[in-house]
Formats: structure tokens, sequence, C-alpha cells
């Protein structure tokens, strides 16, 4: 009686296995098709990419546009300050996010509710509300049209600290009391205690964080006004806002901004899953 | 295996960040060769070998029998910040050339989008910190000289001799203010009627000629359009400056009154004016304002689906570097009711009241406006610049497009562009009635009365 | 034990007060941080909204006229309904369809970490790049998906450019694109935390997996669930690039298309009318407070911890 049910199953399995791969690929290419376009206009000349009616393929493969946005505009500078403020905005999440998030989940302190709401409140407002009042800020303190102006208001996260605030809940409290009776310091106990154990959890974080600095448009564009100290986005979305759309070119430029958040994807999709599979927000 | 590719990921993110920290920007070395050929022959030669400093004062004074002597004292930075057309190309190279006469001036160029620059501008002049040199246009000149942002020049062009007649009078008079110069202008533009040869002769319609009326131009187009929607003869786009405020004029009607006081959108010019832009589209000559805001009227040009286009003399260096730079050539705007007329708008350098480096920003405006940066700014075919005699070279920079065309319409049919102390929030208004208008929600005796009833509020409320 | 206070009084209450200490402490750089870039800022929107700001920050005190005139103006009204319209089919499409393929990716097959890549593409794309394929793909006259349809003797369709909702619908489906994919690899996770044993059990007992879903998957995945709605929907309401790369301003669509946000944005930065601005920002506020308060409310209710 087993092993007919245990067949049953495999059957069953293996002809929704062939439905499951079905829809998946039909996924895929929905998903897909936009990036292959994307990829083709980049090797279109201009004229190709907006003719009517529709030129699927490129009559030759013209590589040379992606060799043409290094001439456009400063790409590696632009690249290397995407890189540096997104990385040090995501050390700085990292650091606070998990100190505060640390703190609501484990620390005990009067008014620790009502902080921690206005906290997630605040941030969850849309940033295009704050971006003028953040630039006053950033004018008072001389840091117009710097690195330090890219990356210092995304160091503070309220998402991140939700996060991490649940990824701690998650983690038994008597750990804590132990630590507490052995005499250890809460920042002992913070760092050589629950911190290890934080690690998929600030993978997770780190790749969230990433992902928003990375592409972050509005800020950028605002706040820093030479070319040299444009991130990846501002650059791109200059090199469209002349008067005159190059799409071949922007195309090439999104294209090359996008692999390495996705090179550090494939890297880490382990980890980020088992990260986010942790924070306890399943339970 | 996770960890090599981690190390190589590393590997790969760091040698990105030195290669972007140490490479010399990659405009920097285009410029060079721009500075090169675009400069003249003596400072060709120094351009080459001004690398050392003992060569560069050999340099310096190649480049000073051409232009002055070489100024050492000024030293600091100077910021500059513009937008668009004449491209960032074009002003690095002038960086180089304005080193050999002060170099120990650094200069900073930043470019910016036309859509960001007037936000960014703003918020940095509201804190102070805009930059020491930058780029003005007529519907704005007042507005931030009435803040207090813009420096007056006078006292600087007594000081060096300039001598402003060498600029187009209309041009230094849309930047004086109040009696004071608070900018010398470096372009100007007028409008015409780009086409598309290569659609003409498939079509086998004779080329636009000069003087050309509305009629004839409608006609034009009507076989140039093709029944299947491929071609269509125009673009009845709702732009201002290159369509309904020259249609306007040449109807008999006004945009706004000379004492700045009133609006014309009430007037039955005005309702002639951009009454003909709705009919080409009811006849079926242009695509609908769904299509323009989907794919703007250049893109359209350019990818062959408009046989002709209605724009400014700016187009000059997009074209050129479009695919179709040898097909298109220019006619001058058709006219109506024999009246030809085309807005004449012109951009100045102005230089910041809070500037921390007037001295040395001074010098850079009046480099950009000087002969020399003229003149490279006309050999380099984008916009055309102010300086007596500079236009006629711009015009010979593309010997095979009837350029003259724009140059004859600024001296003989032109108007100024219209501008009051707070432009751009009666623009605002125009934006969105013209898209009512042309969306067909109102009929444009509604929409032009209403317009004109919120601009006169507008306009009351200026000093 | 009765006398659980054996402790000497003076201790416990050091030690309370050690830890009190610490814990804001801890939190002391996210409180400066959001202090001086977020607080200041809701403060500053706050007071500007009864002022009338123009240019230069030149102003004039206004009371209650931005207020009043927010009340009066139809277009705020119809771009809070064209919020609400893109919550309402944004985050349940998002949220199901992530659902969907996220137990099919949890099943038994091959290639895994291909279809995750693949799925999180969009999530990481720049957003300008994304409204401008997109709105190159929408387009009516050069686009490619009408092109596919006229190989079908359809069309050719206005998707971006009508006085009616199917823009919205439109940029809609661009945004459930973008999210899809990065909820769908969220709920995997939370998938598999959920031992498969259950399932086995429930197939040998002969559950259809339809029933399985709806008995096992569903219950026990609702922390996560709700985690991937809150998000989304508070992603929704800071949409603004798409919406504004995607429809031009002089579109027929605008009226219909608009967010609150984008709404605060063309007042902010096109007309320069600062005041009003944050008056429709307070609005957008209250708005996402509401919304957040009323789905963490839900979430206490309805989610199986456990």
């Amino acid at each position: 009686m087993a092993d007919e049910g245990w067949k049953a199953m495999r059957k069953k399995r293996s002809s929704g296995n062939a439905l499951t791969y079905i829809i998946l690929i039909l996924g895929v290419g929905i998903v897909a098709l936009p990036f292959v376009w994307m990829i083709l206009t980049s090797l279109k000349t201009n004229t190709e990419a907006v003719s009517v009616p529709v030129k699927f393929f490129p009559s030759s493969l013209r590589w040379g546009t992606y060799a043409e946005i290094f001439k456009r505009i400063p790409f590696l500078k632009m690249f290397s300050n995407t890189a540096v403020s997104s990385i040090i905005s995501v050390i700085g999440q990292l650091v606070i996010c998990s100190l505060a998030g640390y703190s609501f989940a484990k620390l005990r302190f009067p008014g620790k509710d009502q902080i921690f709401v206005v906290v997630l409140a605040v941030l969850m407002i849309p940033g295009s509300a704050y971006i003028l009042t953040q630039y006053q800020i950033i004018q008072d303190m001389g840091l117009l049209n710097t690195i330090t102006a890219l990356f210092l208001p995304k160091c503070f996260s309220a998402y991140g600290t939700y996060l991490m605030r649940q990824f701690f809940i998650a983690l038994p409290d008597e750990l804590r009391d132990a630590a507490e009776i052995d005499g250890c310091s809460h920042i002992q106990t913070f760092t050589r205690i629950y911190l290890p154990l934080a690690k998929p959890g600030l993978v997770a974080l780190g790749i969230i964080a990433l992902k928003y600095s990375w592409n972050d448009l509005m800020w950028p564009l605002i706040v820093n006004s030479s070319l040299d100290k444009m991130t990846l986005s501002a650059g791109l979305s200059y090199m469209a806002g002349q008067y005159e759309i190059e799409y071949p070119l922007m195309m090439a430029g999104a294209v090359l901004a996008v692999l390495p958040l996705l090179i550090v994807f494939v890297v880490f999709q382990k980890q980020f899953i088992a990260g986010v599979a942790n924070t306890g927000i399943k339970g | 295996m996770r960890k090599m590719v981690c190390l190589a990921l590393a590997l790969l993110l760091l040698a990105g960040c030195l290669a972007g920290c140490a490479a010399k920007t990659a405009t920097e070395s285009a410029a060079a060769s721009t500075a090169a050929s675009a400069a003249t022959s003596a400072s060709a030669s120094a351009a080459k070998s001004s690398e050392t400093a003992a060569s560069s004062t050999a340099a310096g004074s190649a480049a000073a029998s051409a232009s002055g002597s070489v100024n050492t004292e000024l030293s600091g930075e100077v910021h500059y910040s513009f937008w668009g057309d004449s491209g960032s190309a074009f002003n690095d190279a002038m960086v180089v050339e304005f080193n050999k006469i002060y170099p120990n001036v650094k200069v900073y160029i930043e470019p910016c989008t036309n859509d960001e620059y007037w936000t960014k501008l703003e918020a940095a002049a509201t804190g102070g910190s805009a930059a020491d040199v930058f780029r003005m246009n007529g519907p704005n000149i007042v507005k931030y000289v009435n803040a207090g942002i813009i420096e007056p020049l006078d006292s600087y062009i007594e000081k060096d001799n300039v001598d402003l007649a060498n600029y187009p009078s209309a041009m230094i008079n849309l930047y004086n203010v109040n009696g004071k110069q608070y900018g010398i202008p470096v372009d100007y533009d007028t409008i015409g009627v780009w086409y598309n040869k290569t659609l003409f002769d498939a079509a086998g319609v004779e080329y636009p000629k000069d003087g050309w009326t509305w009629d004839e131009f409608v006609e034009t187009a009507k076989k140039l359009t093709k029944a299947d929607g491929s071609v269509y003869g125009v673009n009845a786009d709702p732009n201002s400056q290159c369509g309904y405020y020259n249609t306007i004029l040449e109807s008999g009607g006004y945009i706004i009154s000379d004492d700045k006081k009133t609006s014309g959108y009430d007037t039955d010019g005005a309702a002639k004016g951009i009454q003909v832009w709705l009919d080409l589209i009811d006849q079926g000559l242009s695509p609908d304002l769904a299509s323009f805001a989907e794919t703007k009227a250049d893109a359209q040009f350019y990818s062959g689906r408009l046989a002709m286009y209605f724009g400014g003399s700016w187009k000059l260096g997009y074209i050129n570097k479009s695919d179709l730079a040898d097909q298109i050539d220019v006619a001058s705007l058709p006219s109506i009711d024999g009246n030809l007329t085309s807005v004449i708008h012109g951009c100045a350098n102005v230089l910041n009241a809070k500037s921390q480096n007037k001295e040395a920003a001074w010098e850079w405006l009046k480099f950009l406006t000087g002969k020399e940066a003229q003149y490279a700014l006309a050999e380099s075919g984008t916009i055309i610049p102010c300086y007596k005699g500079a236009a006629d070279i711009w015009v010979n920079s593309s010997p095979d497009k009837n350029l003259s065309v724009f140059l004859d319409e600024a001296e003989n049919h032109s108007e100024p562009y219209p501008v009051s102390a707070n432009t751009s929030a009666w623009n605002d208004l125009e934006t969105t009635y013209m898209t009512k208008i042309w969306n067909r929600e109102v009929t444009v005796k509604d929409g032009l009365s209403e317009l004109a009833q919120k601009m006169n509020a507008c306009l009351a409320e200026e000093p | 034990m009765h006398n659980m206070s054996a402790a000497p009084a003076g201790r416990v209450n050091r030690r309370r007060l050690q830890e009190s200490l610490c814990g804001y402490s801890f939190i002391l750089p996210l409180v400066i941080g959001i202090g001086v870039f977020y607080l200041y800022g809701v403060v500053k929107v706050i007071i500007d909204s009864f002022y009338n700001v123009g240019a230069f920050n030149i102003r004039s005190f206004a009371g209650l006229s931005n207020y009043k005139a927010l009340i009066a103006d139809a277009d705020v009204w119809s771009a809070l309904l064209n919020t609400v319209l893109y919550v309402i089919i944004i985050v349940p499409a998002t949220v199901i369809l992530a659902l969907i393929l996220a137990n099919l990716l949890n099943r038994n097959i091959k290639g895994r970490p291909f279809f995750r890549v693949v799925y999180f593409l969009p999530a990481v794309t720049m957003s300008t790049a994304v409204g401008m394929v997109w709105k190159w793909l929408y387009n009516r006259d050069f686009g490619l998906i009408n092109a596919i349809f006229k190989l079908f003797g359809l069309g050719p369709f206005n998707f971006l450019s009508q006085t009616n909702y199917i823009p919205l619908i439109c940029i809609s489906i661009v945004q459930i694109w973008i999210s899809t994919g990065y909820n769908m690899i969220i709920l995997l996770a939370g998938l598999q935390g959920i031992p498969k044993t259950y399932y086995e059990a429930a197939s040998l007992d002969g559950a259809s997996s339809l029933k399985q879903f709806f008995h096992i998957t569903v219950p026990l995945i609702t922390p996560t669930l709700f985690f991937v709605m809150i998000t989304t929907t508070i992603g929704v309401f800071q949409t603004f690039d798409i919406i504004y790369l995607m429809i031009s301003r002089i579109s027929p669509a605008v009226s219909h298309t608009d967010s609150l946000l984008v709404y605060f944005y063309r007042y902010a930065f096109v007309y320069s009318k600062k005041g009003y601005a944050s008056a429709i920002a307070v609005l957008l506020f209250v708005i996402v407070m509401a919304v957040t308060v009323i789905q963490l409310k839900i979430q206490k209710k309805w989610t199986n911890y456990g």
C-alpha cells in the first residue's frame, strides 16, 4: 500500500514538474524580454532604435557603443563614486541598524516602543519629500558636491532597523540573560554573542541596502554637480537628459550599471536567502 | 570556489575604484584634441608642447602673442555651470586655452541637463553656493537679478574696455536690467524649418523656397504625408519658441505687451496663431499630441517619420551627429499674411554676486565671450555665437546647409523672445492650457481667454 | 520561592540604569542621524505648509490657505485616487504572483539559482533604464508590444496616452514586473522554513497540491506574507521614477496617472511652489502613516507565529 502511494506521488510530482517548468520558463521570458530589448537596442544605431516599423535586430552589432560611453562620461569615475558611496552607506547601515535593532529587540529601556514607532514612521515617508531639507543641511555643512554628501544621509534606514530588530527578536533571550549572569557588559553581549549569530541577517541587509543605494537617482542628481562626483545613475540620466536621447548609449550604460549588482547577488544568493529566512519574519 | 569569486570580485571592484580615481576624466583627453583643432595655429603648436613647466612659459609667450600676456598672479578656483548645447567637450577645450593665459586658475566645468539646471541652480543659489559663473537665459534674468544673485558687470566692462558693440544690441539689452548690464551674451538663436531632403526626393516635391507662405507650406506637407502613416509632413506639437510664438506674431497677435503688464493671448491674432497648428493635425499632416507625448518631435524627425521639423538654430550640432546628417537642410519659417517673424533669444554668462573669486571668475567670463572662444564656438558648429563675425563662420561650418536663413531672420525678421520678471510662472500656465487645447478639452477661444486671465493675474503680482 | 527580590535593590536598580543607558547609546547614532536628516525635514515641511514659499525661499505667511486650496484642488483628489488604485492593483498582484512563483521554485527542480537570478534582475536595474525601456515597449507608434500585436493583425493599441485608467494599469504592470521577483525570493526564504514533513504527510493522506497550498503553505507563511505586503505597499507609495519617466507633462494621461508623490514633485521642483507642495507632502505623510498602522494592526491579528 505504501509503495503504491509513493509511486502515485512520484508520478504526480513529475507531471506537476513539467507544468512547473513551463510556467517558470514563461515567467523568465516575460521578465527577461525587456532586458533582451535593452541589450539589442544597445547594439543598434540611434535611427534603428527608433525606426518605424520596429526593427528587432540590429543590422550589425555595434559593440563600439559600449566604448563610446567611456568617452562621453567619466564612467569609471562614476562607477568608483557609486561603489565607494554605496559600500560606505552599506557599512554605515550595518553598524548603525544592527546596533539600534539589537537595542530595540533585546535591551530594556523606557520609551523603547514609542521611539521605535517614531523611527519607523519618519523613515517610511518617501525620500523626495526630504530632499530639499537634506540638501540645505548638506549645504550648511559645506559638503555639497562631495562623495560624503552621497552616502551620509543613507547610513540611516528604517527598513534596516526593522529587519535587524526582527532578526534579533527571533534569537533567544536566554543568551542575553546567561551573558548577564556571566558578567558580560552589554557591549560584549552584543559583539561576542549576538552579532556572530546575525551574519545571515547582515548579509540580507547588506544586499538590500546596496540595491537601494546603487540605483538611487534623485539624491545624487541634486546634491552633486560635477560629472566626476556623480554616481552612475545620475551620470546616465545626464546622458539621457540632454536635448536629444541616444537610446543605444543609454541602454548600454544601463546594462553596464546592472552587472555589478547582479554579480554580487549571484555570489551571495544562498546567504541572502538564509538571512531573510532567519529574520523571524517567517515566524 | 566561492572564495575565489569573492576575491576576484573584490579585486575587480578595487581596480575599478583605482582606475576611476587615477584616470584623467575622458573628457579631458577629448578636450586636449579638440583644443588642438579649434584654436588658432599658434596655440595649436603650443598645446602640444605645454606639458612641463618649462615649456609652459614658451607656450605662454606663444599664446601671449595671440591673446595678451600670461598672468600667473590670478589663482584659485572658478566653477562654471551650464546646460546642454555647446557640450562639455567644447568647454573643456576652452579651459585648456584659458589656462594658457591664467595657468594658476583652476576652472571646474559643471554641465547639467536642461531639465535639472534651473532646479539645481535655484537650490544652490538659495544657499549661496551657486557656481562662480553660470549660464543664464532671458526668462530668468530678471528673477535672479531681483534676488540679488547676479553681480552687475558695468565696472568690470569699463575697467577692461570690453566693447559691447561687438554683440547684437538686442542681446545686450536682454541682459540689461534697470540700466545695469548683468551679463554678456554668448549665443543667439532663431527658428527655421529643417527638412529631410531624401523624403522630399522620394515624394517628388520641390525643396522649400525662400519667402514661402503658410499655404504653400501646408500644400508641401500634404504632398509629403503618406496615407499609411509612415511619414507625416511636419510636427505640430505645442512648442512655444519653435512653434506658436512665431505663428502668433505672424498673425498679428502678441504674447506679452511691451510694458509687461498684459497678456496678448486673448487677441484674435493669438487665436489664429494657435488654430493653424490644430488644423495641421486635423488635416492629418502631423501626428497628434499623444504621439508627441510618447516620442518627442525631434526623435520622430531623426527616425524619418517627419519630413519637416520646426526647430531652432541650435539643432545643428545634433543634426550633424545624427544618421541623417547630410540629408537635412533648412528653410526659413513660412510667412502668414505676408509676415515672416521668428522670436530671437540668446543666452549669456553671468557672474555670481556671492562668488569668492570674482577677479578670476570675471576673466573666465570675459574669455568665454571673447573673440577667440566665440570663433572656436562657431567652428564647432553647434550654437550661433554673438561676437561680430562669428556667425558667418558658423554658417560656413556646414556649407551644405542653407544656414544663412537663421542670420537673415535674426537681422530682418525677428522679435524678442517674450519674457517678464517672473516668466516661469506664466510659462507653466502656457504648458497647461496648450495641453488642454491640443487635447481638445477646451476650445481655442475658451482656453486662450482663461490663459490670458491667469497670465494677467501673474503679471499683476510682479514687481 | 517567595522572595525573588533577594538581590539587593540597589544593584538591580543600577543594572537597570546601566541597561537603559546602553539601550539609549546603542540607538543614539540612528536617532541623531534621523533627527538631523529626517525629523528636521518632516518638521520643516509641516511648517512650510503654512507659508507660501517661492524661489530662493522667499516666503510669506499663508495660514491655512494652502490647505484650503488643497481641498478645493481637483487634481489632488485625482492624484490621491490614482495612488489608491496603484496600491490596490499592484500589491495583491505582486504578492500573489510572487507566492505562486516561490511555491513553484520551492519544488524539486533543476536550475533554481538561474531562475532566482533572472527574476531578481528587474529589481536591481536602474529606474531610468526601466522607465525608458518600458516607455519604448508601450509606445503606440514605435513600440515592440504593438509590433508583436501587428504580426497577429491586431492593434496598434494606445497604452500610455489615453484619458482613462489604461495608462495607470500599464504602469502598474511595470511596477509588478519590477517587484515580483524580489518578493518571490523573500517568500521563497519563508517557504524554506516550512518543514517538508508537513507536505509529505498531507500527500500520504491524499491531499491535492492545491489543498496543501491553502491549508499548509498559506497559514504558515503569513508573517513573511505580511512583511512583503507592508514593504510593497510602502514601495508603491514611494513610486516616482517610473511614473515621471513614462508620462510626459503634455500627455493626455497625466491626471489619471500622477500619484500624490509625483504631484508633490511637480509643485516643489517644476512650479517652484514649495508651500503648496509641503501641504501635499503632509497629506502624503498622514496617508502613509495611516496605511502602515492599519497594516501593522492587521498583521498582529492575522499572523500565525509558530
